[in-house]
């Protein structure tokens, strides 16, 4: 049961070099917290420097109030599952869960109750008197998480414990560590460079890269109301389509105008966007932003009411993917691939064109040199 | 048509039954014959080279079991015509035997016990810690396996002279307890370790050294047996060192009471290979227990296993 704080905490590597950069975040009791970024973002150091296995360089850490920048691992009462698992091979699984314990001292007699609780709530009760060895994949990662969540600590912190399952069972775990989240009650920190992962498991979403933080949020609002243009690109599967526009305007409306191949292409943002556009990038060159869902064809536009005025959207299909549910149509425009996500009954093939209708109330517009979310709602 | 029929060989169909039968036999014959001759080939050309390699030792041994005249004559005997346990005898009178074997066992049982002591806990902070200096002082670590033992060893010996340690188990001992070639091949093994573990046994709540007794040693046994296997042997076949700081017969080495069976008087092989019969028979018997650890031990990190 813990309440951390993370205020301007660095990780610096050599003189240049920041594993880490101004970090700060709260984390309150029973968050299912996830540090989600592409490789080499700082999301590992971060929970390593949580856990106390790498030296804070700046800045400070507050657990419950105690300031624990200098603190031992051990002291910190934290427990860590880490993406090899880690258990111990020279043990059975009883051992592996029970050990923990034992260091502390725990009486026998309640480290047997607690381990056998642990097994069953994890279903590896037939699996107590084996070594690491004889076990999956998937069972591994039960025993390592029992070894975790037996102590009861502060907090878990996970480092990418399901990166090493198949996706299958991928998808089995990320189930159950919900579940488990929801029986312990209590706060847990994820390292993953899944977004689906974070997605489904978070409750709250930090967004890094190299090495800061680019985003905190619910996953929804990561996902609709993006700060930027790497957040918004990050997450999402596939990723969100970005074309690069010109502002003008038209008859007094704001207007999105892209032109390839001398075929011109408009696209009419809301009222509310248009607003804001309006204010300071009258004229200038932005980019547009539009998630593959929220791009129609005529019939299901003209259905959901969409604004049918965007001009000469026809789009050359260069891939198609059948995926059952849905079909992914991918077009090519300014040199990169973008993808559309429709229903099942559309019949395109490689080659045909279509007539594309972007949604224009899911549309974003970044600044084309920081990469701002332009139409980024703060929140209160 | 069902799905055997589909496979039927090329051949079938084109012959009867029974002269399938005797084509398939035929062919089985044939193969079973090369692969045979094969494994018979290969199996001789091991004992020969085997046989090369161990043709002295095992002349040794013959000599050993043979009076001394019938060494020296003119005819080539391999095999002793009359076997005798005389020589042994004899070694074993000339000099005391018996006490120099359990000095060498004292001396490179303590060295061996030291050595991998010493050595896996130096290993363990150069493959584990991370403090300042880390890299040099690892590196100045080698540095010493590149200085000879011969180099030192005068004033080394000037050292225990004037600790008074002259002619003592100490003086044997001390100076070999640790090894640069033992912290590297701990080192090297360590290495391989996933460092996961030791992270993981400190969240647990594991000192440094509670880690090392609990974890980390019982996971590198085979290390740990290999480095004993190949310290004890080491110990065992010292010479200089003992010829030097020892000087009465209470703590002289095996090594060198054998050249003590070697008089310019009274010189005789069969008495001399005895004694070197008799004093390898230890090593040997180390190495054999031991050969399993050794090998696995040096190829240990070499591939995922």
């Amino acid at each position: 049961m813990a309440e951390m704080a993370l205020r301007n905490v660095c990780k610096q590597f050599d003189s240049a070099h920041y594993g880490v950069k101004n970090f700060n975040l709260d984390i309150h009791d029973k968050e299912f917290v996830i540090f989600v970024g592409p490789s080499g973002c700082g999301k590992s150091t971060t929970l390593r420097l949580i856990a106390g296995l790498e030296e804070i360089t700046d800045g400070e850490l507050w657990i419950d109030g105690k300031l624990c920048n200098y603190l031992e691992p051990r002291e910190r009462d934290m427990s860590m599952v880490f993406q090899n698992y880690a258990l111990y091979p020279n043990m059975t699984v009883y051992e592996n869960i029970a050990y923990s314990l034992k260091i502390r001292k725990v009486p026998k007699k309640e480290i047997d109750k607690r381990v056998k609780e642990v097994a069953k709530i994890l279903e590896i009760e037939p699996l107590l008197k084996r070594k690491p060895v004889a076990l999956s994949g998937g069972q591994k990662q039960r025993v390592a998480i029992g070894a975790a969540i037996i102590r009861k600590p502060k907090a878990f912190l996970m480092d990418e414990p399901l990166s090493n399952l198949d996706a299958k069972l991928r998808a089995q775990m990320r189930v159950e560590l919900k579940k488990i989240h929801n029986q312990l009650d209590t706060t847990i920190i994820y390292v993953t460079h899944d977004q689906t992962e974070a997605m489904t498991l978070g409750t709250k979403i930090v967004v890094m890269k190299d090495g800061e933080i680019q985003q905190v949020d619910t996953p929804q609002n990561i996902y609709s109301n993006p700060i930027n243009k790497f957040v918004a690109g990050f997450v999402g599967s596939p990723s969100m389509n970005f074309i690069a526009c010109d502002v003008e305007e038209e008859a007094g409306k704001v207007v999105l105008i892209f032109a390839i191949n001398n075929a011109i292409k408009k696209i009419y943002p809301n009222n509310h966007d248009a607003q804001l556009i309006r204010e300071k990038y009258m004229g200038k060159r932005v980019i547009l932003g539009i998630r593959p869902e929220d791009v129609y064809e005529y019939e299901e536009a003209k259905k959901r009411k969409i604004d049918l005025n965007s001009v000469g959207i026809e789009e050359e299909i260069v891939t198609r993917e059948m995926l059952g549910a849905e079909v992914m149509l991918y077009f090519e425009e300014q040199n990169r691939t973008h993808a559309v996500k429709l229903g099942p009954e559309n019949k395109t093939r490689i080659g045909e064109k279509i007539q594309l209708f972007f949604d224009t109330d899911q549309i974003h517009i970044f600044d084309i040199e920081t990469g701002r979310n332009i139409l980024y709602r703060e929140r209160n | 048509m069902n799905q055997i029929d589909s496979m039927a060989i090329p051949v079938e169909g084109r012959m009867t039954t029974e002269e399938l039968f005797e084509l398939k036999n035929k062919m089985n014959t044939k193969a079973l014959a090369k692969r045979r001759s094969k494994t018979v080939l290969r199996v001789v050309a091991n004992i020969v080279f085997a046989v090369v390699i161990l043709l002295p030792l095992l002349y040794a041994i013959s000599i050993a079991f043979m009076p001394s005249n019938e060494l020296f004559t003119t005819e080539l005997n391999i095999v002793p015509k009359h076997p005798t346990v005389q020589n042994f005898i004899d070694a074993l009178r000339t000099v005391p035997l018996l006490r120099f074997i359990v000095n060498s066992f004292i001396m490179a049982g303590f060295i061996t016990v030291g050595q991998i002591i010493s050595c896996s806990l130096a290993a363990f902070s150069f493959s584990f810690l991370e403090f300042k200096g880390k890299g040099i002082l690892f590196a100045i670590v080698m540095a010493t396996m590149m200085v000879p033992g011969e180099a030192t060893i005068i004033s080394n010996y000037l050292t225990v002279a004037n600790l008074g340690m002259l002619d003592t188990y100490p003086v044997l001992i001390i100076p070999y307890l640790t090894s640069a070639m033992g912290i590297f091949l701990f080192r090297q093994f360590y290495m391989t370790f996933p460092k996961s573990l030791y992270e993981s046994a400190k969240l647990d709540g594991c000192t440094n050294l509670k880690f090392i007794v609990k974890i980390l040693m019982p996971l590198t046994k085979s290390a740990i047996g290999a480095m004993a296997v190949y310290t004890f042997i080491n110990a065992w076949n010292m010479y200089m060192w003992p010829l030097l700081v020892t000087g009465s017969n209470n703590m002289r080495t095996v090594q060198i009471g054998i050249s003590m069976l070697d008089s310019i008087d009274s010189q005789s092989i069969t008495l001399m290979i005895a004694g070197v019969v008799m004093i390898i028979i230890p090593s040997i018997s180390i190495f054999i227990v031991g050969q399993k650890q050794l090998i696995r031990g040096m190829f240990s990190g070499a591939v995922k296993g």
